[in-house]
């Protein structure tokens, strides 16, 4: 499994894929910089902080998701490379594992960059604008404990739009899919429904430890994994005319 | 002699359509087979299921001795195949994509100079392949399917987008795998004069069925002898021989006569009775192509007549 996953970290070099780990983050940051900027009154770490985890667990997560798993799956499709990994002596379950696994390593490292990008946008805006100096603890074990569960809270939805990038060459279904998702999302939110999409886990999952986290967490974890079988029995015994 | 490839009774359809119609195929291990047919015969779909990519509708695959799909990863061990267009990773260099394929197979790293070298392209190994042309893409794909030595290269059409030079360093590297190597190759093409200068064997295909296989020499003999006429008037000369029932195809002002059932000195002596001056007259063998023809004119024939 070691040599299937260096093989499939070495196809990121130079990809969209990796450019779009450093940038969806990035982007999350920048919003919070200028959020900061702008907002008037006093400004409270905590405040801040969670307006920058929902801005990426509402919104900025589901579609880097998606375009993550497009983009992974896209290495593949663009220039038909199944026809030649699928007839090496590797079985079939073991190169979508790893495939999952790496991009799940991908959604790791950009949670970890969320954390950071956060609080460097905070000591940025204070440094540039002493006016807007942040008070309050920093919570930032509250703060990792929240992106854990929300990067495990994903997994649902990571799986489900990998499978669907995987599954079609076409990129198109699975753009829909996020898009869809995403904002599906946003309308249950917006009506209170106790709904839990794939899609919405990941907000759920904040608010680890009350009940709904731990809703969040436990049916991405276990939806995850669900779907990671059938996406495996799925790829596996598909065709490839 | 061992085989390679056999297939019994192999069948698939897709929908309503058979793209294949009951192919027994075999390749002797050692032999460079070409698998020749016209667009659309069922060529690719055949290399597809001999590679596993797709399951049979009926009829069973044996591929070295063993059954497949049921053994496809020992099969795979053995086997390397370029399917269609090359398949490469366009971001990363000549050296990192067979790096991927060396991962793969968990060969150790020295097995990729090698299978550079082979097709002539160490000197541009670290260059990405957007500054490949068609013909180094070709090659780096083919130096892929050489990595790990294996006993079986299928290859489907790997001539396509080659230039004259490129096709010639092609057939020269098919011949060394072969002869230095003992590999067999199992490669299809639709450019029928082209295989004819490498094959050792051949398997024609057509609309699903393979119409003929076996030695190159053996099938263009069974095509049966013909006389190749150079005659003055050749319409009527050629009008004149079809009357008495001779096989007659015009080719430039020459004819080409089956010599089925009869003999040269015939045909000589029935065109100069009725005054026609004829310049030259040779026993000819067909040429793949010219066979090929002939072949599919009787299965259509045979399918419209049903």
């Amino acid at each position: 499994m070691l040599a299937l996953l260096r093989a499939e970290t070495l196809k990121l070099h130079r990809s969209l894929a990796l450019l779009l780990c450093f940038a969806a983050p990035a982007c999350v940051a920048a919003f919070a910089a200028l959020a900061l900027a702008t907002a008037p009154g006093a400004k409270t770490w905590d405040r801040r902080l969670d307006e920058g985890l929902a801005m990426w667990s509402f919104f900025m997560l589901p579609m880097a998701v998606t375009a993550l798993t497009i983009l992974v799956a896209q290495i593949e499709h663009g220039p038909r490379m199944w026809n030649h990994l699928l007839v090496l002596p590797v079985r079939r379950s073991r190169l979508f594992m790893a495939k999952t696994m790496v991009v799940a390593g991908l959604l790791i490292a950009m949670q970890f960059q969320v954390y950071a990008g956060l609080y460097l946008a905070g000591w940025l805006v204070e440094a540039i604008l002493p006016s807007h100096h942040l008070n309050g603890p920093m919570q930032a074990r509250d703060m990792a404990v929240g992106l854990a569960a929300m990067g495990i809270g994903a997994l649902a939805m990571l799986i489900v739009q990998l499978w669907a990038a995987l599954r079609f060459r076409s990129f198109v279904i699975p753009l829909v899919i996020g898009i869809v998702g995403t904002f599906a999302a946003l309308v249950i939110t917006a009506s209170g429904s106790d709904v839990y999409l794939p899609w919405l886990l990941p907000v759920y999952a904040t608010m680890w430890p009350r009940p709904s986290g731990q809703y969040g967490v436990v049916l991405g974890l276990t939806g995850g994994l669900v779907a990671l079988a059938a996406m495996l029995i799925d790829l596996g015994r598909r065709e490839h005319p | 002699m061992q085989s390679a490839i056999t297939t019994t009774g192999l069948r698939r359809s897709f929908g309503s359509k058979d793209a294949l119609r009951g192919v027994d195929l075999a390749v002797p291990a050692g032999s460079i087979f070409g698998f020749l047919g016209p667009n659309g015969a069922g060529k690719t779909t055949t290399i597809r299921l001999l590679l596993g990519l797709l399951r049979p509708s009926g009829g069973r695959i044996a591929i070295l001795g063993l059954p497949m799909p049921a053994r496809r990863l020992e099969i795979a061990r053995s086997i390397g195949a370029l399917v269609e267009t090359p398949a490469l990773y366009d971001h990363l260099t000549g050296r990192e994509n067979l790096e991927i394929t060396r991962l793969l197979l968990g060969l150790p790293r020295s097995a990729i100079a090698p299978a550079l070298d082979l097709v002539d392209l160490g000197f541009a190994a670290h260059q990405r392949l957007g500054g490949y042309s068609l013909g180094m893409r070709q090659r780096l794909a083919l130096a892929r399917a050489l990595l790990g030595a294996p006993r079986l290269l299928i290859l489907d059409e790997p001539t396509n987008g080659l230039d004259p030079d490129g096709i010639r360093d092609l057939r020269g590297l098919i011949r060394r795998l072969a002869a230095d190597h003992g590999t067999t190759v199992f490669v299809s093409s639709h450019q029928l004069a082209e295989v004819q200068q490498i094959a050792t064997h051949v398997g024609l295909m057509c609309d699903g069925r393979l119409l003929a296989q076996g030695p190159l020499g053996e099938v263009l003999a069974g095509a049966g002898p013909r006389v190749d006429i150079a005659v003055e008037r050749a319409d009527a000369a050629a009008r004149a021989l079809a009357a008495r029932g001779w096989t007659v195809e015009q080719a430039g002002g020459r004819l080409l006569v089956d010599l089925a059932g009869g003999n040269a000195p015939d045909i000589l002596e029935l065109l100069v009775a009725q005054g026609f001056r004829v310049a030259e007259l040779r026993r000819s063998v067909p040429t793949l192509e010219e066979l090929y023809v002939r072949l599919t004119a009787a299965s259509t024939g045979q399918r419209r007549a049903a």
